[in-house]
Formats: structure tokens, sequence, C-alpha cells
């Protein structure tokens, strides 16, 4: 499977990641059949280093948004502000959205951040483990 | 009380692949139940066997996260929104040091 990202929105996602810092981002993108046609970036209501919860008010309206333009929830994003872009425990435990990539942006170095999709899949979306999947990231 | 219920992507497939439905009663349980009794599968999805709200699953009053209002006790007002969505988050774990 691959996730096809426009240039100027994962610039826009890897600057969100940025300011975020000292804390980890997040945010939705939304798009079609695998292919990225928008970005909603999201407040860190955790404001943490470790760990990431979207702002409920801002999430639900991203959710509108996404059911109102006929979109997908292609990607959930979140950055790892100091550990390599693959999800941790904590990432699988909490993954719900089996049909949504989990994109991880690494900024450990912070002049090149690595971003790597995964699909993370359980047998009952309540599971707190499953099988983890690379997707493809493409620019476009 | 006369509710619209967002249901997510992920549970459409047991609403006949309804973004929203219509569902009544005067608190989040009432809603709830009323709902659950019209579509079993959906109910089986949200609630764990002792008959609560499973914990990765989030029900919001407008936008208000319920544990923060009355739980499932939280009254419920004509046309409001209720929307179900199963928790977003995640991160890092913490190191041990």
């Amino acid at each position: 499977m691959k996730l096809t990202i426009p240039k100027s929105i994962y610039e826009q996602m890897i600057d969100h990641c940025r300011a975020g810092l000292p804390n980890e981002a997040c945010g939705f993108l939304a798009g079609r059949a695998g292919a990225v046609e928008r970005f909603i970036p999201l407040e860190n209501a955790a404001a943490s280093p470790v760990y990431y919860r979207p702002d409920d008010k801002q999430m639900i309206a991203a959710m509108r948004e996404i059911d109102d333009g006929d979109l997908e929830l292609s990607a959930i994003f979140h950055s790892h502000v100091a550990s390599a872009p693959r999800p941790s425990v904590t990432d699988i435990r909490e993954a719900h959205y089996p049909d949504s990539v989990y994109l991880i942006v690494s900024l450990v170095d912070l002049s090149n951040p690595e971003p790597r999709g995964w699909l993370i899949r359980k047998e009952d979306w309540r599971d707190e483990s499953g099988e983890v999947e690379e997707v493809d990231l493409v620019l476009s | 009380m006369v509710v619209e219920v967002r249901i997510p992507a992920v549970f459409r497939k047991h609403v006949g692949g309804e973004r929203a439905i219509e569902s009544q009663g005067g608190t989040i349980k009432d809603v709830l139940d009323k709902m659950g009794a019209t579509y079993p599968q959906l109910r089986e999805e949200l609630f764990g066997d002792a008959g609560d709200l499973h914990r990765f699953v989030n029900v919001y009053l407008n936008d208000e996260d319920v544990r923060f209002l009355e739980g499932l006790d939280t009254k419920v007002d004509e046309g409001d929104v209720v929307s179900i969505l199963p928790a977003v988050a995640g991160g890092t774990e913490a190191r041990k040091v």
C-alpha cells in the first residue's frame, strides 16, 4: 500500500511538527483512495514530548470537515521528538483506526525530519496489540 | 428529545453506512440504549461486558467529552449532536531512567 502526499501538504505537516517542539505534534491528513488532499493540524492537548492526544473540539470539527468534504481520514500523524519514526508500544495500544495510516515524523535530525507510515491492524479494534505494516509514502 | 448521533467511519458498517443517525432520550445513556436496540452490533462494539462504555470509546455531547460532564447520565436537549469516536492518541513511550 502507498499514501501519496502533495509536497505542499508534506511541508505544512513538517512545519507543524517543528512548531510543536519540544512537544509531540499531531494532526490529520484527509483525502481519497490513498491520495492526500487536505492538511488538518490539531493541537496536542497532552502538551507532552512523549504523548499526544488531539484537542477534542478541534478533532470533532476535523471529523465533521472530513465527512462534509466526502473525504476519508487518510492519515493520523504525530511526531516523535527524540526517537525513530516507528510505532511505539503506546502508539500500537492506542491505535483504533485500522483504515488510516499512522504517519510518524521523527525529529531526531531537525534538519532532515524522517516520516514513515504504518497501518496498525488488530483482530478487534479494542485490542491493545496488533500487526504493523509499513506503507510507502510518495510525495507528489 | 431527538438528537443526532455522528457515527465514525469504522462503525458505519453497523448502521447501513450512515454518517449520522437519529436517536432519542433524556440522557446520553438513553440515547445510546435506544441506538443500541436498533443497531445491536454497534452496541457490542461500544460497550464492555459490564455494560460500561469501553475505555477506548469517547462520546461527546456537542463538543464536550461526556466523561467531563456527567458521564452517561449527562442530559441532552432537543437538537443536540452526540459524536462517538474511537480514541486518538499515542506517542513515544516514556523512557525508564
